[in-house]
């Protein structure tokens, strides 16, 4: 496997892509470069030499230990180091300098765009000290510096769709009116039969491509903003670690069909109005064509294992935009709950008697 | 063990709970101490309005009640009359007591009363509590077979009797007042309400907290939909049929009544008054 390394152009030492500066920075001797800069001087990396790496990829699986991990050398310190056979990016696990796989993303796991992380390490973890921050029932070693540092920046693979989706919608609808004189209530009832039938387009609609990401908690984080998004440059990887896809996208497709229908049928039917009722008596829907672009999206996870369960976080690494659920201290919990509840009661009690 | 935090608030509570129940006490201390206090310090009477006993009947009768009334410091009276003009017995007494002792002072009164033939008690101020319902039925047991012989000495001789003897069993434990032209609220109630009230805020603050801990709203397809491109084929609304119904709406009325059991039935009489007591008829 062919690791490789972003180097300084001044100074030699590591570099990595700084999303505050959204340039590249390098903590040695300050120098400032920017994403073209970077990709100029490491053209090598960029253009991903497919036939070399075919080599490297059958030779290493030899030696892999399991089916699923494989071995690469790292540059700087020359360790070999084990890895998953998703990860794109990560940092050495000797010496903690950021690799990236060339191998893993190229040919037709090669992204068509990126959207570089906007959100830096401090900013995430400010945002998730805020939220847990004023919360009395979280465990207190949840919000401490350690378990924060555990925050980790990673370039998830997403299928973004473009599709044109058409359908029609029957109802029965009812314009009701009542009134009364006297002590007789009429009702008017006007019965409607409604046809809808058209077509509508929706773009971007994302799904990741990560097996192991939690769908429900990366759609939680959603919206990503696409005017901000680049063409794919590996340079972008260095300082977080990043995946190729596992899940394909006929695999996604269902996930992403059910999204636009469920729309759709919502649009439709909101363009039927002034009704009393409505009840849907036929939907059809079908996705006539579709387009899809591999695109990796930033975001910062930090995973927290209490009493036995998972809690997982998600944090947009563009937006800033969290989701996740957070671990509760039951027994305070219960007991602040009973004391306001017998405080309550006992006021009660008190009021009562008097 | 406890951690700082945890003791400040428990803390808290606790103070709060104890200054709620010695509030509470004080309150209900100064309540009682006020609804005893008695300012025509016992006047007593026997009105025999239409003669029907002799004088050394009234006076050895007086005397009884003299004795009644210092030993228990309450306002003492018995009257006979055979007339009680246009007003009821419960009206008769309650006026009768206002007129001469003062409203809300602590007294009882019997009115024997030839008239209708319905005799009353009247009670007032600490009397109320003294003879809930059920010791003014217990009187009246006691006192209508005599009245019923036309033996008015002897009625108002126990009718003294019977006061001396409540007065030193004292205020009945679970009396409780309750003015008959309110709802009841039976202490039953008011416990099953605290407790429902208790668990009630257990589960909210337990549900409210638990889903502000969670942040997981799922982002609406809607926002990927590009609003223009949206075209219909066909867009019709087609008219079926049209009907009408009618219905008649009926007016209904319910109502409720209750009763208790140790409680004395209070009342406000037209001289602004709050009396308890009861009658017999013969």
């Amino acid at each position: 496997m062919k690791a490789v390394q972003y180097k300084c152009p001044s100074c030699g030492a590591s570099i990595a892509f700084n999303a505050t500066s959204q340039s590249y920075e390098c903590n040695y001797c300050d120098s400032k470069y920017s994403q073209e800069e970077i990709a100029d001087a490491h053209k090598k990396n960029e253009a991903f030499d497919l036939s070399s790496d075919k080599n490297q990829e059958v030779s290493v699986t030899e030696d892999e230990f399991s089916q699923h991990s494989s071995l690469y050398e790292c540059p700087s310190c020359g360790a070999q180091v084990i890895t998953d056979d998703v990860t794109a990016a990560t940092f050495c696990y000797y010496c903690h300098s950021p690799v990236a796989l060339t191998g893993r993303l190229s040919g037709s796991y090669k992204p068509s765009k990126i959207i570089p992380f906007k959100i830096s390490r401090e900013t995430a973890e400010d945002t998730f000290l805020k939220w847990c921050g004023k919360k009395m029932f979280v465990p207190k070693d949840f919000k401490s510096k350690p378990n924060l540092e555990k925050i980790t920046g990673i370039y998830v693979p997403y299928w973004m769709a473009d599709c044109n989706i058409s359908g029609s919608l029957d109802a029965e609808c009812k314009k009701i009116r009542k009134w009364r004189t006297g002590d007789i209530e009429y009702t008017e009832t006007k019965e409607y039969i409604v046809y809808r039938k058209g077509s509508m387009l929706y773009n971007g609609i994302p799904a990741d491509g990560s097996s192991k990401a939690d769908d429900a908690l990366l759609e939680a984080i959603e919206p990503y903003n696409y005017d901000q998004m680049e063409n794919f440059s590996m340079a972008y990887l260095t300082g977080y670690q990043a995946e190729k896809y596992d899940v394909d996208k006929d695999k996604v497709l269902p996930r992403v069909e059910k999204r636009a229908i469920n729309d759709a049928t919502r649009e439709m039917k909101s363009s039927i109005e002034n009704y009393t009722t409505i009840t849907t008596k036929n939907s059809e829907f079908l996705i006539k064509d579709i387009k899809w672009d591999y695109t990796l999206l930033p975001v910062w996870f930090l995973s927290y294992i209490y009493k036995g369960k998972h809690y997982d976080f998600a944090l947009n690494g563009q937006t800033g935009k969290m989701s996740g659920s957070l671990p509760v201290d039951k027994l305070k919990l219960y007991l602040t709950a009973a004391a306001l509840g017998i405080l309550v009661g006992a006021i009660i009690l008190i009021g009562g008697f008097l | 063990m406890l951690k700082k935090s945890y003791k400040n608030i428990l803390t808290i509570l606790i103070s709060a709970l104890v200054f709620l129940s010695s509030a509470s006490n004080v309150v209900a201390f100064a309540y009682i101490k006020s609804a005893t206090n008695n300012s025509s310090a016992g006047l007593s009477k026997m009105y025999d309005l239409q003669d029907a006993l002799t004088d050394s009947e009234e006076k050895q009768l007086n005397e009884l009640i003299d004795k009644a009334v210092k030993k228990t410091e309450f306002n003492i009276a018995v009257i006979i009359t055979d007339d009680i003009g246009t007003k009821n017995p419960m009206e008769f007494a309650d006026d009768f007591y206002i007129e001469k002792f003062k409203k809300d002072t602590d007294g009882i009164l019997l009115l024997i009363n030839n008239d209708t033939k319905y005799d009353q008690i009247s009670t007032s101020g600490a009397c109320i509590k003294y003879f809930n319902d059920k010791r003014i039925d217990k009187v009246l047991n006691n006192v209508s077979p005599k009245i019923k012989n036309d033996d008015y000495y002897n009625a108002s001789k126990i009718f003294c009797q019977q006061v001396e003897k409540y007065y030193s069993q004292g205020v009945p434990s679970k009396q409780y007042s309750s003015d008959t032209d309110d709802e009841q609220t039976s202490p039953l109630v008011i416990i099953l309400s605290a407790a429902g009230a208790c668990i009630l805020i257990f589960v909210i603050f337990v549900l409210v907290i638990k889903s502000r801990y969670k942040n997981k709203k799922q982002y609406s397809t809607t926002n990927y939909l590009n609003k223009n491109s949206v075209t219909y084929t066909r867009k019709e609304d087609v008219f079926v049929k049209q009907y009408t119904h009618k219905r008649k709406i009926d007016t209904s009325s319910g109502g409720s009544g209750g009763s208790g059991g140790g409680r004395s039935s209070t009342h406000t009489s037209s001289g602004g008054g709050t009396h308890g007591g009861g009658g017999r008829g013969r």
